[in-house]
């Protein structure tokens, strides 16, 4: 009796066992299941969309009615879960153009799929993908590789010449432009609080920690497990990474710059320095504790909830090592449209992707959401000029670099890089720690 | 070495006890916190208070009414109807199982008990991205038959949990299904009229537990729901809630829904709960 009764609560602990494991491990595992049957799910998209009754239309198919069926075209859009409105409207706005005067109609199927998950969504399943997609730059490189993006052939150089630079650079491989800039915006810079700190105080970091000492307040930048931020400064003193060949390893020329290195130890162990998300940021401003943060624009609101007017925005402040005093850099960021190579209406969904990022959307997202536009018209008019984070994030894009090529090796070899300069008791030179980083990023 | 018995026996109780203590505040205090936040009236994720200094319930209300942006009603029906439908059935299937395994014997009964028990062992997500294969390939990860695919990958293999229900089933005297058959009875008319009336704290016991995992489930939901917001269950949808441009808005109202979520379970368990008890342990026992 008593045997069984082990039996039946040893099976039940070992299903908890299981149940638990099922929680932590099933992210990792998803992941991992993804990226594994990408090569494989490409093939049998492409077998699929062949041995449709369908024809194929790539983005250089001009007449759109070729691609109806039955009268109709039917067009699935991704985008993130804030912009579903915007969406609709600019969609609808759009088939009200194209329809004029034509034998066909469209219909639209909207999906919601924010734009830092569109790869993995994407690779997931692709015959299951939309026709048109937002996605951010920083996943351009694996879209690429796995033939996702379908290239922008018409208006092509009307679209590199509207748009900025950073934008177009960050999807341009080999002369080729594989999608339609739509945001500038998703970089970082300095918030602060400017009834504590004046517009003297926050263009070094060096007048920001004395003040911030001297008074007890925080400040803050989320350098801690976390390489974007922490890249800012060697980019500002020149570094480059060089973009990734493999997807997986980067050749970085940090080594070059032992005094960033030190300077960010003595940074990060500074007894005010704060780290930490948005939400801490937030408190902080709320209650007074906190001088200045560096974030996005996509915390302006919560940021502005929490400091009304008193809220201050500029470009990322100065550093000064022993060497010299580099201006802080940062990466560039960009949310792009992109038109799914695998699309049977690419035609109609180059024209959609077009529209969607045209300067007239762009100027509308701005209206609605206050998302910086990369279309140089609309970054000149007056509306964004006036608008203080654009403003200051325009400011520091020229001390930004769009991140390209950026592997994984980087990101998990600045993570133990700003664990060991955080913790006080680490023994090592900052040589040693900046030589394991170097070594760190080169390795898969 | 304390001599006196005891006062051995108190000063071990008292280390169990605040060792037990301890770990029970530790437990608790991420659930008080959740209900804590759920009636804070100030927005954003964090503060530096614990108890906040105004209270208010209208973050409930807002949940329920202000749908524009997340549906939460939606959600919550998608996942209740999912539910129950994979609840009754799985119920269905383990039950029926179990009986089959404990009242007849047939060729490799024993050796198919093992398959399925082992079976039963590997964690469901590992072959997630088959059976979302799997799923396209009959037509159902269409928007209109995702919840369908949900309830089939929900109950499809819970027949393979039958180890619990099938020791309470021997439990039951076999003398009763031999009356019933000199009775006239078939083996299918003594499971539901003789054994399945008998069995009452063993179906309470797999009504529960099949219910309480498509409730919570994320991972399937995630595979197989991907980017069709109306068929979003309420993990998915909360989840949502958290993202970069959302979370400082909405954290209160994603605390409130995660509360809510928690009440079907509640309720469910607290009828059922003196049931549950004697489920597991007369599972586990054979008289």
């Amino acid at each position: 009796m008593l045997s069984k009764k082990k039996v039946a609560s040893l099976i039940l602990a070992s299903l908890m066992v299981a149940g638990a494991f099922a929680g932590c491990g099933g992210n990792k595992d998803d992941d991992n299941s993804r990226g594994g049957s990408n090569p494989g799910s490409q093939g049998s998209s492409n077998t699929g969309s062949q041995g449709g009754s369908t024809t194929h239309y790539g983005p250089e198919n001009t007449d759109l009615s070729d691609e109806a069926t039955n009268g109709v075209i039917k067009l699935k859009v991704w985008g993130s879960q804030a912009d579903q409105d915007i969406l609709k409207k600019l969609c609808t706005d759009f088939a009200k153009e194209y329809e004029e005067g034509k034998s066909y109609k469209f219909e639209f199927e909207y999906g919601v799929v924010g734009e830092p998950d569109a790869q993995k969504t994407i690779t997931g399943d692709p015959d299951a993908a939309a026709d048109v997609f937002a996605f951010a730059n920083d996943q351009f490189d694996l879209l690429l590789d796995g033939g996702y993006l379908a290239k922008v052939i018409r208006n092509k150089d009307e679209i590199i010449a509207a748009n900025d630079e950073g934008s177009v650079a960050s999807v341009t491989d080999n002369g080729v432009l594989y999608a339609y800039p739509l945001t500038s915006d998703n970089g970082y810079f300095l918030y602060y609080d400017k009834s504590k700190l004046t517009e003297d105080d926050v263009k070094s970091w060096e007048s920001i920690v004395s003040k911030c000492d001297t008074n007890g307040w925080k400040y803050h930048m989320n350098l801690i497990d976390n390489g974007w931020y922490l890249a800012g400064f060697f980019i500002g003193a020149g570094a480059q990474i060089i973009p990734s060949t493999d997807n997986k390893t980067n050749d970085v020329e940090f080594g070059k710059y032992p005094d960033v290195a030190e300077y960010l130890r003595t940074f990060v162990q500074g007894a005010n320095y704060l780290n930490g998300d948005d939400n801490l940021v937030e408190a902080g401003f709320k209650d007074g504790t906190l001088a200045c943060a560096v974030s996005g624009t996509w915390a302006a609101e919560a940021f502005e909830g929490a400091l009304g007017d008193n809220l201050g925005a500029t470009k990322l402040p100065t550093f000064t090592t022993t060497k010299a005093t580099y201006q802080t850099g940062s990466f560039g960021g960009y949310k792009l449209i992109g038109v799914n190579a695998y699309s049977k209406v690419g035609g109609a969904a180059a024209c959609l992707a077009e529209y969607l990022s045209s300067e007239s959307s762009q100027a509308y997202r701005f209206e609605q959401k206050g998302y910086g536009p990369s279309n140089k018209n609309v970054q000149a008019s007056d509306a964004v000029k006036a608008n203080a984070p654009l403003a200051a994030l325009g400011a520091q894009s020229a001390y930004s670099v769009p991140q390209r090529g950026v592997a994984n090796a980087f990101w998990s070899a600045s993570n133990a890089f700003s664990q060991a300069i955080k913790d006080p008791a680490n023994t090592k030179t900052t040589q040693e720690l900046l030589d394991a980083y170097v070594a760190g990023c080169k390795e898969a | 070495m304390i001599k006196s018995y005891s006062l051995r026996r108190k000063v071990a109780n008292a280390i169990v006890y605040t060792v037990l203590t301890i770990m029970g505040i530790i437990w608790i205090l991420p659930i008080v916190y959740l209900i804590i936040n759920s009636f804070d009236a100030a927005t954003g994720a964090y503060h530096s208070y614990i108890i906040p200094p105004e209270f208010t319930f209208d973050n409930y209300v807002r949940l329920f009414t202000e749908t524009d942006q997340f549906n939460y009603p939606k959600w919550f029906m998608n996942t209740f109807i999912i539910a129950i439908i994979s609840c009754v059935l799985s119920t269905l299937y383990v039950l029926m199982v179990s009986y089959t395994f404990s009242r007849l014997r047939f060729k490799s009964r024993k050796l198919l008990m093992n398959i399925s028990m082992i079976l039963g062992m590997f964690p469901g997500f590992m072959t997630m991205i088959a059976v979302y294969y799997l799923l396209k390939t009959i037509g159902l990860t269409q928007p209109s038959t995702q919840h369908v695919a949900l309830v089939l990958v929900y109950s499809g293999g819970a027949g393979l949990g039958y180890f619990i229900s099938k020791g309470f089933f021997d439990t039951i005297p076999r003398s009763l299904d031999e009356a019933a058959t000199i009775d006239g009875a078939t083996k299918n008319q003594i499971f539901w009229k003789i054994i399945l009336p008998m069995s009452k704290p063993i179906i309470v016991y797999t009504v529960l537990t099949s219910f309480i995992s498509p409730w919570v489930d994320y991972i399937f939901v995630s595979i197989i729901v991907r980017d069709q917001y109306d068929n979003y269950t309420v993990a998915i949808g909360l989840k949502k809630m958290l993202e970069r441009e959302f979370i400082s808005r909405y954290w209160t109202r994603f605390c409130a829904g995660a509360v809510i979520v928690s009440i079907p379970i509640t309720i469910l368990f607290c009828c059922m709960q003196k049931y549950y008890v004697s489920g597991v342990t007369a599972g586990g026992v054979k008289g």
